[in-house]
């Protein structure tokens, strides 16, 4: 294949080249495992609901942190599915002070411990009724807090101050980029909405369910249902984020798409008598053509290749330094053939000089 | 402004048979080789190689008669430069899809004594190296016209005079129609016939002998 034999031959040139795809592919590929992370960081708590709907006061606009359902609203919700399969969930956005003193900020769900909105521990051990003061916290909380199981961590509300031990660790995710902490939705009554004698507070901030057909039935008064995507998607402020990343996302395949189609450009601009001497011999556009795509098909996926691994390398060093990072084979797959697809598009233009070159240069650029 | 670079020129040449078009630079030597090789289009006129008059051809069937029905020699060769002197041979091959030819290439080599540089890479032969691959191209295809643009340009006396027996020798052993384009009259007096060119007109026909 003369396409690879130059390749072979030119190897410096096409390394260079190589190694120019690798970055930008990298630089992409980054930018996607960033932006996703970050996507993901604002709201995996969400995402890790064990539900297939979410119902809202019907005038939160599916926030979960501006709902609030009372105990009529909640009996009301979970009637349209049944008891075993729905679960009062309560929300609370407040600061903590660690164990050294440091105050730091978490969210936190109330919940009812046998339902499905219970996170299952990964160590330590599940909160039961009798745990009014006791916390789940997620990994990151761990980690930014320096504490460990057994720990106490003091809860800040309003000008209260609230001693809850760690009793587990889950993998509950974060919600507005805040490491998540589940206690008993009593107690976390209390530390939202502490009451006097015969105040009515709201029962939850939502419920979860679970059933395939619940978004699409009509909800009753006071409520709205949402698919949990649905409930991810309309988190306050995501949208703006999202909208950033997208657009990062954007520019950053149509500069690779850019740089790679320059480079490829150059390069038959270089070759421009060579092309003339093949077509002079009577080669086809098509077979020059075919020659140069299967010479980007190589570069490209070798790039990308080089790309995929620095990405994977880099990954495995931030994953555990708290920057969130989402790179999975979803966002490789997708990526390298976004990638495949724009470098070949932008080589799309060298073929068209390509097509453009007249075999009489083999005769006129003689040297 | 139109300018006529080839004006009136009429002239045919059998198989095995070898003419030199010679001339002063700038009288259409090379705009005539052009046309006879399907890489110019003339504005009136015909051309007819093995019956089909190439004047009337789209590009891609100009293309095909190229890669089947004519071997072209460069002046300093043209040759692909990073490939080797058998790759540049079998090139024809891969363009024509002739699997054949990559066991001609070998004969070819042989033939023309390249044997020991046949996996030299373009840019390490000399220049008459080059020129025999260039010949040797040109022959891998079995073309029924062989059209050569100042195939010893760059070589001296000596060198010259060997490509162009090399390459006359070939011709003739294969029953090829060749037409070399030169501004040497020594070499031109190796070949059947000689036609003189001028200001894009064929003015006489020499014998070789007489010239």
């Amino acid at each position: 294949m003369l396409g690879l034999r130059e390749i072979w031959r030119r190897r410096t040139t096409f390394v260079l080249i190589g190694l120019v795809v690798a970055l930008v592919s990298y630089l992409v590929l980054m930018i996607n495992a960033l932006g996703l992370g970050l996507q993901d960081e604002f709201g995996s708590a969400v995402k890790r609901f064990d539900a297939d709907a979410i119902a809202f006061d019907d005038g939160a606009r599916l926030a979960i942190n501006r709902s609030e359902l009372s105990e009529s609203s909640v009996e009301a919700i979970r009637s349209q599915a049944t008891e075993e399969r729905s679960a009062p969930l309560g929300f609370l956005m407040t600061d903590y002070r660690s164990g050294d003193g440091e105050v730091l900020a978490t969210s936190i769900f109330g919940y009812d411990p046998g339902t499905i909105a219970e996170p299952q521990p990964i160590a330590g051990r599940p909160l039961t009724d009798a745990d009014a003061r006791g916390l789940l916290v997620d990994r990151q909380f761990l980690a930014d807090s320096s504490a460990v199981i057994g720990d106490s961590v003091t809860i800040l509300r309003d000008l209260r101050a609230e001693q809850f031990e760690i009793v587990g660790v889950i993998d509950g995710g974060s919600f507005a980029f805040l490491p998540v902490a589940y206690m008993l939705r009593s107690s976390w009554q209390d530390l939202r909405y502490p009451q006097g004698d015969g105040d009515v507070v709201p029962a939850a901030s939502i419920v979860l369910m679970q059933g395939t057909d619940l978004v699409d039935t009509e909800a009753g008064s006071g409520f709205v249902l949402a698919s949990k995507d649905e409930a991810f998607a309309n988190i306050e402020g995501l949208a703006d984020m999202q909208g950033t990343i997208w657009a990062l996302r954007f520019f950053g395949y149509a500069i690779s798409a850019g740089v790679v189609g320059v480079f490829f450009y150059v390069l038959t601009l270089q070759k421009v008598s060579n092309i003339g001497l093949l077509k002079a011999l009577g080669a086809s556009s098509g077979f020059v053509a075919g020659q140069t795509l299967l010479q980007a098909g190589v570069i490209v996926v070798a790039g990308l290749a080089i790309a995929t691994l620095w990405a994977g390398l880099t990954a495995s060093a931030l994953g555990g330094g708290g920057i969130p990072i989402v790179l999975t084979g979803t966002v490789y797959l997708t990526s390298g053939v976004s990638l495949v697809v724009t470098a070949l598009l932008a080589v799309l233009f060298s073929i068209r000089s390509i097509m453009r070159v007249d075999p009489i240069i083999a005769l006129a650029q003689q040297h | 402004m139109r300018v006529d670079a080839v004006r009136g020129v009429s002239f045919a040449v059998a198989a095995g048979e070898c003419v030199a078009i010679v001339g002063p630079s700038g009288s259409g030597k090379t705009t005539l080789l052009a046309m006879l090789g399907g890489l110019l289009t003339p504005s009136s006129g015909s051309i007819d190689l093995g019956g089909r008059d190439l004047s009337r051809l789209a590009k891609p069937d100009l293309a095909r008669v190229r890669r089947e029905s004519v071997g072209f020699i460069f002046q300093a060769g043209n040759l692909v430069p990073y490939l080797t002197a058998r790759e540049n041979i079998e090139l024809i091959g891969a363009i024509s899809h002739k699997r054949h030819v990559k066991q001609r290439a070998d004969r070819l080599i042989a033939g023309l004594g390249l044997s020991h540089r046949a996996n030299a890479v373009a840019t390490e032969l000399s220049g008459g190296e080059r020129q025999r691959v260039a010949i040797a191209r040109a022959l891998a295809n079995e073309p029924d016209v062989l059209l050569a643009d100042e195939p010893t340009a760059n070589l001296d006396l000596v060198r010259g005079s060997q490509v162009v027996r090399a390459l006359i020798k070939e011709v003739r052993r294969r029953e090829i129609a060749a037409i070399i384009v030169t501004h040497d009259r020594e070499m031109a007096r190796l070949t059947d016939r000689i036609l003189d060119m001028r200001d894009g007109l064929l003015h006489d026909v020499k014998d070789p002998v007489e010239a």
